[in-house]
């Protein structure tokens, strides 16, 4: 008898673990096309921000960086805020960007229509380009032309 | 690009062969092929630590090649010195039987479909997941990107978010592969997270078979490789999993130690739980932990306890210097007043959320579906297989088990005092910290059996 519940439970193991192999191999099958390799969403923010940072002068190594999470009632996501935070760090490395207007240079991400606006309220004179996708880069004090 | 990422870090994985080599003169076929995976991972650790040494020395970043150059050289020069090379008084291997025939193909399949798997995720998520982005591959990018002025990934304007406090082996190795490539190549965190992903599995199967049987091995191998989450973590190009790594080399070291009463052995011991403090800052805590478990469970010799701690000593030099040099504050401990943490130990609310998360993350655990939930499977197995220890392993096997529960036991004590808020913390963190003691939880239950290859023996 135990040398059945022996047979059995080794078994048990066994299937487990080619089912776990078989969809190891198969998830990786479905996933595979040759056109995705590195095609990801950092692939995609630094191209979102390669203009952007052409734009900001070499020497400058501290940036600014507001968001909707700024904008009282402005919402949060994980996703599109702190995601979107660490991408544009990762993608400006060595360059530090820091949330708040600690720099002249500041990157914004709005989805918040009415952002304009809270930008009026606590800045008071401010040049704004935009790069598409709600990023902008506000240039602030010495930072203006 | 593969094939290059791969060959920059060959001579330090090398070089970690012939010095697991060096310090263990253990025979057979799955003692040498438990040396060569277990040194490949040293090798990456040791070869890390000496990059940073250098960068602290010398100006520029290059040289990493040159140096485990040296280290292999060296290597080489003490094997043949001493006549201790790793594969000596190697004969034919022994011829395995149909059923550990079986059982370590199908080992050797699950290997494959986790290269496989591995490979072509990380051809796709080149760059890993948020935290590799947030924390490993970030600081890759701020050290190779400063050259001379890496020192400024450290700097205390950096979001503190971006724990700037943790150690360096997984970032160094992709700044010193990328230096020696000469550009941010995308391959060089892929191939460290193939070499430590597929390492710990292949560590487990020839670390078993060395002290039980090729069958036992085969099985925990299987087990481990094909875990949805260890093949999730180990593509996140995080610290995780090289952790881990480094927790089931120690382990398996202080058994073997423990049994051969090798001074050597517990140099190497030594080593792995060191290079787990240069991986993560819960390397440092297992660290502790494992100096604890040597003097209580094991009680080496003076000469063992002495390898133990000088090969400790190594990689935590390079702990310490990182540390004193650049004194980022810890996130969770910076955060923490007496009064606070003493708060949050008497909230019982946190230990019931806490124990609700645990029950959570140990139905599904190591990512496995609930309908064939590992722990209940392997509980199934050892019920059906159960078997005391053998004799000689009983030391080795008390004093990981030690470990483990230590480890454990921090682990549910941060939680306890995290200042971050709880539901969060378990939510983004418990699963990983437990998959960092699942190789541990497999060794453990597998001592603890009889082999597969007493399925038709006479009891």
């Amino acid at each position: 008898m135990r040398r059945v519940f022996r047979l059995l439970s080794l078994i048990l193991v066994l299937g487990a673990v080619l089912l776990q192999t078989w969809l190891a191999w198969q998830s990786a099958a479905a996933a595979w096309l040759p056109e995705r390799v590195n095609q990801n969403f950092v692939a995609v923010w630094e191209e979102r921000l390669a203009r952007l940072g052409e734009d900001i002068p070499a020497d400058v190594n501290f940036l600014g960086y507001v968001a909707d999470w700024d904008i009282p009632g402005g919402g949060w996501g994980p996703i599109d805020q702190s995601t979107e935070y660490v991408l544009t760090q990762y993608t400006l490395a060595p360059r530090i960007v820091r949330r708040g207007f600690d720099s002249p240079w500041v990157i914004g991400n709005f989805t918040n229509p009415d952002y304009r606006a809270w930008l009026d309220q606590h800045l008071e004179n401010y040049q704004l380009d935009d790069y598409g996708f709600g990023i902008v880069l506000i240039r602030i004090g010495e930072a203006l032309p | 690009m593969i094939a290059a990422a791969l060959g920059v870090f060959l001579p330090s994985m090398l070089g970690g062969f012939l010095l697991a080599g060096l310090a263990w003169s253990g025979r057979g076929w799955m003692a040498v092929g438990l040396k060569a995976v277990l040194g490949a991972g040293l090798g990456m650790g040791v070869s890390s630590w000496l990059y940073f040494l250098r960068l602290l020395a010398l100006p520029g970043q290059g040289g990493y090649l040159l140096l485990t150059l040296a280290f292999l050289g060296a290597m080489i020069a003490a094997a043949a010195l001493t006549k201790r090379w790793p594969w000596a008084g190697l004969g034919w291997p022994p011829r395995p039987t149909v059923l550990q025939a079986a059982l370590i193909i199908l080992a050797l399949g699950a290997l494959m479909a986790a290269a496989y798997n591995l490979l072509i995720n990380g051809l796709i998520l080149s760059h890993g997941d948020f935290d590799a982005q947030m924390i490993w591959n970030m600081r890759a990018r701020f050290i190779f990107r400063s050259g001379d002025n890496w020192r400024q990934a450290f700097s205390p304007l950096i979001d503190p978010d971006f724990h700037q406090d943790y150690p360096l082996l997984i970032p160094l190795n992709v700044v010193a592969g990328w230096n020696t490539l000469g550009s941010e190549n995308l391959r060089v965190p892929l191939v460290q997270a193939l070499i430590f992903g597929l390492g710990a599995p292949s560590m487990l199967l020839l670390g078993l078979a060395h002290l039980r049987s090729p069958g036992l091995g085969a099985l925990g191998a299987a087990i481990l490789a094909v875990s949805p989450l260890w093949l999730l973590v180990s593509g996140f190009q995080t610290a995780d999993v090289p952790l881990a790594f480094f927790f089931l080399a120690t382990a398996l070291l202080f058994i073997v130690a423990a049994r051969e009463q090798d001074a050597g052995v517990f140099f190497l011991a030594g080593l792995a739980a060191g290079l787990a403090g240069w991986t993560k800052n819960e390397g440092l805590v297992f660290v502790m932990a494992c100096t604890a478990a040597l003097f209580i469970a094991i009680r080496p010799t003076r000469a063992g306890g002495l390898f133990f701690l000088s090969g400790l000593a190594l990689p935590l030099v390079a702990v310490a210097i990182f540390k004193i040099q650049f004194p980022v504050p810890n996130d969770v401990i910076s955060a923490q007043g007496l009064e606070n943490a003493l708060t949050r130990v008497l909230d019982p609310a946190r230990y019931g959320i806490i124990t609700q998360y645990l029950l959570r993350d140990l139905g599904q655990f190591a990512g496995w579906p609930p309908a064939l939930n590992i722990i209940g499977v392997l509980g199934a197995f050892w019920l059906a297989w159960r078997a005391s220890i053998i004799q000689a392993l009983r030391p080795g096997w008390r004093a990981v088990a030690m470990v483990a529960a230590l480890q454990f036991g921090a682990y549910l004590a941060i939680y306890i005092i995290t200042p971050r808020e709880l539901t969060w913390h378990l939510m983004y963190s418990l699963d990983r910290l437990l998959l960092q003691l699942f190789p541990l939880g497999l060794l453990l239950v597998l001592l603890n059996v009889k082999t597969p290859e007493t399925l038709f023996s006479r009891e």
